[in-house]
């Protein structure tokens, strides 16, 4: 409100206040006024009338009877002495009528009017209502027009005797007059008064009600706040997620709708319950909210002292974390998962050894992931349990063992192999019984997956676990994941085995191919040792041979030449063996069965080893056959049989075994130098001293020897080799320190039969010849010695130094040429070649070669070719007649 | 006399570690003459609806006066003032931890 409206208002407010209290005031002193007026009109009216009375009672008296007399006589004094009557006040006068018919005839005059003039009006008008009720006898007061229709206050009164009526009156306006001066006045004064102590009201309130309305504002704005804020917060707790409750003395006395879900009770049914003190030690905890439906849900509860209607209570709030809680379990779950996973894939990753990884898989199961038991068996290629490991279960597990070794398959087995992926067996109780873990498994489940990598299964992995693990999809996927895992790892253990064996089996082959190599080698630098060594020999055994002839026994030389031969003899069995080592050795193959020769050479066999080695033979019944040199076979049986008893020298056990074997791939990629195919075996195996692998790679070298000096020559194992190599077979020694060796020496089977070769039977012993022989030898001392040799046995000799000499010989001779003896290794052309060329010229010539060693001139694959005459230097001469001899008669 | 139930939901770590400290507090505070019901909510609802229970963990004085608290019972001196218990001057707090509530008779 604005100050002039204010103003006003309070003008407004004064004036109307003043104004009731003047109109009051000037009411009752108008009043009072008019009452006083009233009473002396009253008065006047009466004593008035009683002096009339009086004076026309005793004009009455004069004029006895003439009531016409005395009445005027009455009239005219009052006349008179009402014309000196001044009234009262401006208007008051008496007055005096009487009727005259239907008229009222006023008998005075009125005042300031003439006095003769009286004037009437009807009685029936609305005028001079005082005076008709005077003439009508009555006595009173009365507010009503005069004869002129003024209003006057009128007092009438009859004037009985005279029959008159008075009436003493004045005009109301004359009583109001001063009333309504002192009024206006009082208006005036008082419009003024209200104005200045309105203004001055206004300005000595001004501040204060400034004030007052400040306050009344701040009040009001205040007053509006906390309505405000109410609704706010009864909006806000009305609204609030989390459950809101007060306890006062334990007993909820307010609830928010978000309790009345959380408690899933009615707010009606929450006040009043006794719900407990909340004590917490830090600011706040979990608890379960027990719903009437059996459910639960977890809150944080927090909780503050607060005071409500006076009175010390609690204000607790509820936060449902249901949810959260079951979110964090599951990530707990699935870290659990997780780490079982990690756990196992560490152990894929770190650990070397198949059986420790499975064995730690096991126990990870059981400790990480809370399974109750795990176990995992293995198998093989046809489903046999091979290996079993286990966590969890302890003893039960031996005899569970056992009836899987059986193959006694358990129902979680059988539901894993039937397909891929996890199988569960909900329902032990009842699906597994009879099984040894069914009393390990009750109350839980049985989770089972087969162990497949590719298209190969590996074995099963099975757990016992809670039920509740069971209907899980992650834990499903989790055994499915670490079952794949351990198939995985399986296989890698699986392919490195593999490995490890192809690189065990190459680092074999590669010690064959070097072996073989190192042999090769060794075989050709003793042959080409042994081709001059023969030449020598040859030499010297034919010279000491022919000197022995020539001096006789009886010569004191005869001894020195004889030790001479004798050591030339034996260096031509050294250089034999060498030769036969290093296959240069000429081989007259048969067929024949190794049975046969075993049981020709048995009897000298044991002769050869000592009492207290036993002798055992396992000779196969059905033994395919060989084409092999019998003598050689003989020598190589002997070399091992006296190896086998030099490594027994406390006695032991000797056995001879024949047997038939097929050589596949598999066999052939092991083993350098084998032709797959049909086999016959010899085994020689011993229970001696054994040799170390140092050892076994050395023992086919020719001069390597483990046994004392002068027992052996080294030169025994060597020539086995070269007569089993030259034959096409193979050798192999199986052997361990202290546990015994065994050579196995393999054969080419063939299916040809038995077949002999007839030896040439000379009789007689007749050496001696006329025949023509052409010598042809590139060694001049050899071919000294030869050429004496054949002249004392008869012969008629030409000689030539190589091929060209012995064809130009040939040409200038005329006569026939019955045989030439030729060495076969020569500079220019060879003996083979000299052979050959010479079948044009002298076609019916026969030729004997002579070498140190054999090539193939004369031989194909280290065997005489068909028909060839061949005479091994170095001879002597009665061989060397012997074979001529025979040469010539063939 | 001294008898009191604790209303707990499941046997989880949580359960435990509540059962182990009220019992430490009650064996200091009465030895062996005390009686503690151990109701698991979940295998026995109709129990803990017997006595009106709508939150747990819980522990109720099953004798007069019965008084009620819940939460996390870690402030002893609350839980013996609210359950009406006093201490004899003789006995003593002397751990309150993670680990939980040990207590012990002051001998000295």
């Amino acid at each position: 409100m604005t100050e002039r409206l204010r103003i006003f208002a309070i003008i407004g407010i004064m004036g109307a206040v003043t104004l009731i209290l003047g109109s009051i005031v000037f009411d009752v002193l108008y009043q009072a006024a008019f009452k006083g007026q009233e009473s002396r009109l009253m008065e006047l009216a009466q004593s008035q009338a009683r002096i009339l009375e009086a004076i026309a009672q005793n004009e009455a008296l004069s004029y006895d009877g003439d009531k016409e007399g005395w009445e005027e006589a009455v009239l005219k004094q009052l006349r008179e002495a009402h014309s000196k009557y001044k009234g009262m006040g401006r208007t008051g006068e008496f007055t005096l009528a009487r009727l005259e018919g239907d008229q009222i005839v006023f008998m005075l005059r009125h005042r300031n009017q003439e006095l003769a003039r009286t004037e009437s009006v009807s009685i029936n008008s609305n005028l001079a209502e005082p005076m008709r009720q005077a003439l009508l006898k009555k006595t009173g007061s009365i507010i009503g027009p005069d004869y002129d229709g003024t209003i006057v206050l009128a007092a009438y009164e009859p004037v009985t005797l005279l029959n008159w009526g008075l009436v003493a009156k004045i005009d109301i306006a004359e009583i109001r007059e001063p009333f309504i001066k002192a009024a206006a006045t009082s208006l005036c004064m008082g419009i003024l008064l209200i104005i200045l102590g309105a203004w001055l009201i206004t300005k000595v309130t001004r501040p204060i009600i400034r004030r007052l309305e400040e306050h009344l504002e701040l009040l009001e704005e205040a007053g509006n706040s906390l309505r405000k804020s109410e609704e706010q917060f009864k909006n806000i707790i009305q609204n609030y997620a989390d459950a809101i409750l007060v306890t006062l003395k334990d007993v909820i006395c307010f609830a928010n709708p978000a309790a009345e879900t959380l408690f899933d009770r009615p707010v009606q049914e929450l006040m009043g319950s006794d719900i407990g003190f909340p004590v917490i030690g830090k600011e706040s905890v979990d608890i379960q909210i027990h719903q009437p439906s059996g459910a639960l849900v977890t809150a944080i509860l927090r909780a503050v002292e607060v005071e409500w209607d006076r009175q010390p209570a609690y204000l607790i709030s509820l936060h449902d974390i249901t949810e959260r809680k079951k979110a964090e379990e599951r990530i707990l779950h699935l870290n659990k998962i997780i780490l079982a996973i990690r756990n196992v894939n560490q152990l894929i990753t770190q650990e070397q050894d198949r059986d420790r990884l499975i064995r730690g898989i096991c126990e990870n199961l059981v400790s990480t992931r809370g399974f109750n038991s795990a176990w995992i068996e293995l198998m093989d290629d046809s489903g046999a349990c091979t290996h079993c490991f286990e966590a969890g279960i302890g003893e039960p597990f031996s005899a569970f063992k056992e009836r899987l070794k059986q193959g006694d398959i358990p129902r979680c087995v059988q539901k894993a192999l039937a397909h891929s992926g996890v199988s569960i067996i909900e329902d032990v109780l009842n699906e597994c019984v009879g099984c040894p873990l069914h009393s390990s498994c009750q109350d839980l489940s049985a989770f089972s997956i087969r162990l497949e990598y590719g298209e190969k299964i590996y074995g099963i992995l099975a757990s016992s676990l809670p039920g509740v693990f069971a209907r899980n999809e992650e834990e499903v996927d989790l055994f499915q994941e670490v079952g794949e895992d351990i198939a995985f790892a399986l296989n890698h253990f699986a392919l490195k085995e593999e490995q490890r064996q192809a690189a065990a089996d190459r680092e074999k082959l590669e010690q064959q191919l070097f072996q073989s190599q190192k042999m090769e080698a060794i075989g050709t630098l003793a042959g080409g040792i042994a081709h001059d060594f023969n030449n020598l020999l040859t030499i010297i055994i034919g010279n000491a041979d022919l000197l022995i002839g020539e001096i006789g026994k009886d010569s004191p030389h005869y001894e020195f030449l004889e030790d001479l031969k004798v050591a030339g003899e034996r260096a031509a069995v050294l250089t034999r063996q060498l030769l036969t080592f290093c296959r240069k050795q000429i081989l007259q193959p048969e067929v024949m069965n190794l049975n046969d020769v075993m049981n020709n050479i048995g009897r000298m066999l044991r002769r050869v080893i000592q009492e207290d080695i036993e002798m055992e033979t396992i000779l196969c019944p059905d033994l395919g056959r060989v084409d092999v040199d019998a003598g050689q076979i003989e020598q190589i049986l002997l070399n091992l049989v006296v190896n086998a008893r030099d490594a027994m020298p406390a006695g032991g056990r000797l056995t001879l075994e024949t047997s038939n074997e097929e050589l596949d791939e598999t066999y052939a990629r092991k083993h350098i130098g084998v032709i797959t195919g049909p086999y016959v075996m010899l085994a020689v195996s011993d229970t001696g001293i054994g040799m170390a692998k140092e050892e076994q790679a050395r023992i086919f070298e020719p001069f390597f020897t483990t046994k004392k000096k002068g027992k052996g020559t080294g030169l025994g194992l060597s020539t086995v080799y070269g007569i089993v190599k030259q034959s096409h077979g193979s050798i192999w020694v199986y052997s361990e320190p202290g546990k015994g060796s065994t050579f196995k020496i393999y054969l080419p089977r063939v299916e040809e039969k038995v077949r002999i070769l007839e030896k040439t039977a000379i009789s007689g012993e007749t050496l001696q010849g006329s025949e023509t022989i052409l010598l042809v030898e590139d060694d001049e001392m050899v071919r000294k010695v030869t050429l004496k040799i054949l002249r004392n046995c008869g012969y008629t000799v030409l000689c030539a130094s190589d091929g060209p000499e012995a064809f130009y010989i040939s040409r200038q001779h005329q006569e026939p040429v019955q045989l030439m003896l030729t060495d076969v290794v020569m500079p220019g052309m060879s003996g083979r070649e000299l052979a050959k060329g010479m079948e044009e010229q002298r076609p019916e010539m026969r030729v004997l070669f002579m070498s140190g060693y054999t090539d193939n001139a004369i031989v194909h694959h280290e065997v005489l070719n068909h028909g060839v005459a061949f005479i091994q230097k170095p001879f002597t001469p009665v061989s060397l007649a012997r074979k001529v001899r025979e040469t010539l008669d063939r | 006399m001294n008898e009191f139930k604790l209303f707990i939901s499941g046997e989880t770590a949580r359960s435990r570690k509540i059962v182990a400290d009220l019992e430490s507090i009650l064996s200091v505070v009465f030895g062996s003459g005390y009686t503690l019901w151990i109701i698991d909510v979940i295998k026995n609802p109709l129990l803990a609806q017997e006595d009106g229970i709508m939150a747990t963990p819980t522990l109720m004085k099953a004798d007069p006066p019965m008084k009620r608290i819940f939460g996390d019972f870690c402030d002893i001196e609350k839980v013996l003032e609210r359950l009406g218990i006093h201490l004899s001057p003789d006995t003593m707090l002397v751990q309150r931890n993670e680990g939980g509530i040990q207590m012990k008779r002051n001998l000295s």
